[in-house]
């Protein structure tokens, strides 16, 4: 667009000032605490970066769903996350785990490029969600705490409004099977207002799947879900379209590892655990599992 | 991804929907407005004379007042419903966001001056119903609202947002609530003041600054 040039002169302008005293600590912090905090789990793969320059006859490869390295984030004095390392390969399924306070809402926002790190580099589906937010949100579906729709509308016409959003073409033939499937098509023109938590995050996982996404965040999608809710919740994951990567977070530590291949267990910020589901059993979890933030353990 | 059109019509229709639905920032801002008009009405013994110089900061007073309200809980309904977080998760242009959000706080706020400008030529007996009042009011909520609507994002992540925000806008709107009671004055009462046409002028300049500063800016606005 026109303006694109002209803004970006501006906030060059703009933003032409000395990083602060907390970003360059954190990345301090980060480059010692990566070193010690690596994962112990999994094999350390050392792969090019994707900003680096391809040579000639190299083979050129999908880019991961999410490679962060040394990823750090700050609210204030508090330290979220503690410089996490984490490949998420395409169309892997990979459940978050952990206590309330380990930093998985945090790395879903931002996977989610709803905030920035405050050191490490973050890489979505190969792009930078800094400098290409846009980009990388048209490929993204979300389900939070929160079901991002109106109450106001109903269900029918908060999935249309989002399918413009993302340009979707024939929203209604898109959102149709959908909504059948979640079982919602009796409710489709009720307001959101009267439908219970578990018909919202339904429809919110609709929303979420309605511009067909690579990558699909949950966050504690779960959680006050009846049981038909939890059915289209599993159906959702465990049948994700190929190539579709799903990345959910869950104090369920028996659905967490049911649902998916991969298990991150989170603690304090920091990865404490990374491996494959089948290479852990469900009591193993429990006996390792991180007591909550603030716990006398 | 849709083009600027599409999206600055989706989030405005969703927007007027909505409101259409709630009746709920019309409404409020429409009372409040007229509740001021009435007290101040009676609080200044409005004689002709003093009329004509005092009732046009009564009228700005009523506007910029149920505008603050009105930017204040469109950011707030927004977040409180989750809506704003879902916008902000869509491959949204920040400007389209920005225009959509502007159009329709200055829409709101027309809709209520509709409503109050005839109420206070009335209660002040003043002729308000001038072409050249109603262009003075239409540059002065345009510029409201541009510094509104940027100011109400930068402030939506702020514990204090609704206390924040008017202490965050007053100041910079100091030109446009200074130009627009001066060009009032002026079109009511036209030798007691040096001219409408520098007003205006003032007044657009403001709001071509802050329309234009707040499209390239609201993206930057927008991260946390």
């Amino acid at each position: 667009m026109r303006y694109t040039f002209l803004r970006e002169v501006v906030v060059q302008l703009a933003t032409k000032q000395p990083r602060s005293g907390l970003a360059a600590a954190g990345r301090q912090a980060g480059a010692e605490m990566g070193d010690v905090q690596r994962n112990h789990n999994r094999a350390v793969v050392v792969r090019p970066h994707f900003d680096a320059p391809m040579a000639v006859g190299m083979i050129e490869t999908v880019p991961p769903s999410v490679e962060a390295v040394r990823l750090g984030k700050a609210y204030g004095r508090t330290w979220a996350l503690r410089g996490v390392d984490l490949r998420i390969e395409r169309g892997e399924r990979v459940a978050l785990l952990g206590p309330n306070g380990s930093g998985k809402t945090t790395l879903m926002r931002l996977i989610a490029t709803l905030t920035r790190p405050t050191f490490g580099t973050l890489h979505v589906l190969g792009q930078d969600p800094a400098r290409r937010a846009r980009e990388v949100r048209r490929s993204l579906g979300v389900v939070a705490h929160r079901p991002y729709l109106y109450e106001d509308f109903t269900g029918r016409e908060n999935l249309e409004f989002y399918a413009r959003l993302y340009g979707v073409r024939s929203p209604a033939d898109r959102y149709r099977p959908l909504v059948e499937e979640a079982g919602l098509a009796a409710a489709l023109d009720r307001p959101v207002r009267g439908y219970s938590r578990g018909m919202q995050q339904r429809l919110a996982l609709v929303r979420a799947l309605l511009h067909d996404p690579a990558l699909l965040l949950l966050d504690e999608p779960d959680a006050g879900l009846d049981q038909a809710a939890l059915r289209f919740l599993e159906s959702t994951i465990r049948d994700a379209a190929a190539g579709r990567t799903v990345v959910f977070s869950t104090h369920n530590l028996e659905l967490g590892l049911r649902l998916s291949d991969r298990v991150v267990v989170l603690a304090g910020g920091s990865t404490t655990y990374d491996g494959p589901a089948g290479a852990t059993t469900l009591d193993r979890l429990r006996d390792s599992y991180p007591a909550p933030l603030g716990a006398n353990s | 991804m849709t083009g600027f059109r599409a999206q600055v019509l989706a989030v405005l229709g969703k927007d007027l929907a909505l409101e259409y639905r709630r009746r709920e920032l019309v409404g409020s801002m429409l009372v409040f407005a007229l509740v001021i008009l009435v007290v101040f009405n009676f609080a200044f013994d409005l004689r002709v004379e003093n009329a004509r110089t005092v009732g046009p900061g009564a009228l700005w007073v009523a506007v910029f007042f149920a505008g603050v309200l009105n930017i204040g809980r469109t950011l707030v309904l927004e977040q409180e419903r989750g809506g704003w977080e879902g916008l902000l998760l869509a491959p949204l242009e920040p400007g389209a966001l920005y225009t959509a959000k502007l159009i329709g706080n200055v829409i709101f706020m027309l809709l209520v001056e509709a409503v109050v400008l005839p109420v206070f030529g009335a209660l002040y007996n003043l002729p308000v119903l001038d072409l050249g009042v109603l262009l003075v009011l239409a540059l002065g909520t345009v510029g409201f609202a541009a510094v509104g609507t940027l100011f109400a994002a930068l402030s939506a992540n702020s514990r204090a947002r609704e206390v924040m925000l008017p202490v965050l806008i007053f100041p910079i709107l100091v030109p446009v609530i200074i130009a627009t009671v001066q060009a009032t004055v002026d079109r009511i009462e036209p030798s007691t003041a040096m001219g409408t046409a520098p007003w205006a002028e003032l007044l657009l300049a403001f709001d071509a600054l802050f329309v234009v500063g707040g499209f390239l800016l609201f993206d930057y606005v927008l991260e946390e």
